[in-house]
């Protein structure tokens, strides 16, 4: 009797899945140190370090370059989900982004670096790696 | 009738056990950025970049001073992963590359930026750093 409910149990049971999806590695670990804001260009910056790449959709692009901003992302998300049942199932779903890199650019209207901004957060960590912007003492 | 439970069993174990999981998702043609060397900076129109590189861009992205942006997007996913009974372990690495044109006001492509097709790993374990 108990092996018949431990069978219908696996039988009922989609399940619990733990799945990790990693969004273009390595995308905002670029050497900002060379920038100088107020004075680096527009085109200075996308000679050396190209355009950013589309986050997670290709249709994404837009949101990644704007006239004044560049905008780099790398993500590491974790996700947990549990199903129950099969024909009407409840599911307890649960992510967070574990790992994001974010290098964001943002640029006057003469076309200098006005903000240089990149930042990394690992779970509840966050580290700014470089932050300036035009104007402000170093 | 005891060999008849282990061909019971077995069946029951096969159709619960999904096995491994193989997933693969291309994003558009990555051949675009293989085909850039035909647009000449200085000299190609941008009206003349979707027979060039035989596409329509997926992104136009007008910039300051009268500049367009034009992107072609491509990328390319893996998910590999583990499903056993009751738990199933997945892992995906997605990147994603663009070809990017920059075109003066005048519509004059002023500089091309190719971005080779992105190198994703299969992996499983969804864990660790």
């Amino acid at each position: 009797m108990r092996g018949a409910l431990f069978l219908a149990f696996l039988a009922l049971a989609s399940g619990c899945t733990v799945s990790r999806v990693c969004v273009n590695p390595g995308a905002a670990a670029a050497d900002t140190a060379w920038i100088e804001p107020g004075r680096t260009t527009f085109a200075e910056v996308t000679a050396r370090l190209g355009f950013p790449p589309p986050s997670g959709r290709v249709d994404a692009a837009p949101a990644a370059i704007a006239p004044d901003a560049l905008h780099w992302r790398t993500l590491d998300t974790r996700l947990w989900e549990l199903k129950i049942g099969y024909v009407v199932y409840p599911i307890f779903r649960r992510s967070r982004t574990v790992t994001s890199e974010d290098l964001l650019i943002r640029f006057d209207k003469a076309g200098r670096v006005a903000l240089v901004s990149r930042v990394r957060q690992r779970g509840d960590a966050f580290e700014v790696l470089d932050f300036r912007r035009a104007g402000a003492a170093p | 009738m005891g060999r008849m439970r282990h061909i019971l069993t077995l069946v029951l174990l096969a159709a619960l056990a999904g096995g491994c999981i193989w997933n693969r998702a291309k994003v558009n043609d990555a051949s675009v950025a293989a085909r850039v060397s035909r647009v000449a900076p200085g000299k190609t129109h941008a009206s003349e970049l979707p027979g060039l590189l035989g596409a329509e861009p997926t992104a136009v992205i007008p910039l300051r001073d009268g500049q367009t942006l034009y992107g072609w997007a491509y990328g390319d996913a893996k998910t590999e992963g583990l499903s056993l009974i009751l738990v199933t372990l997945t892992k995906t690495n997605s990147a994603f590359a663009s070809v990017y044109v920059l075109a003066d006001a005048q519509g004059v492509v002023r500089r091309v930026q190719a971005t080779p097709p992105p190198e994703v790993a299969w992996e499983t374990w969804p864990f660790g750093e």
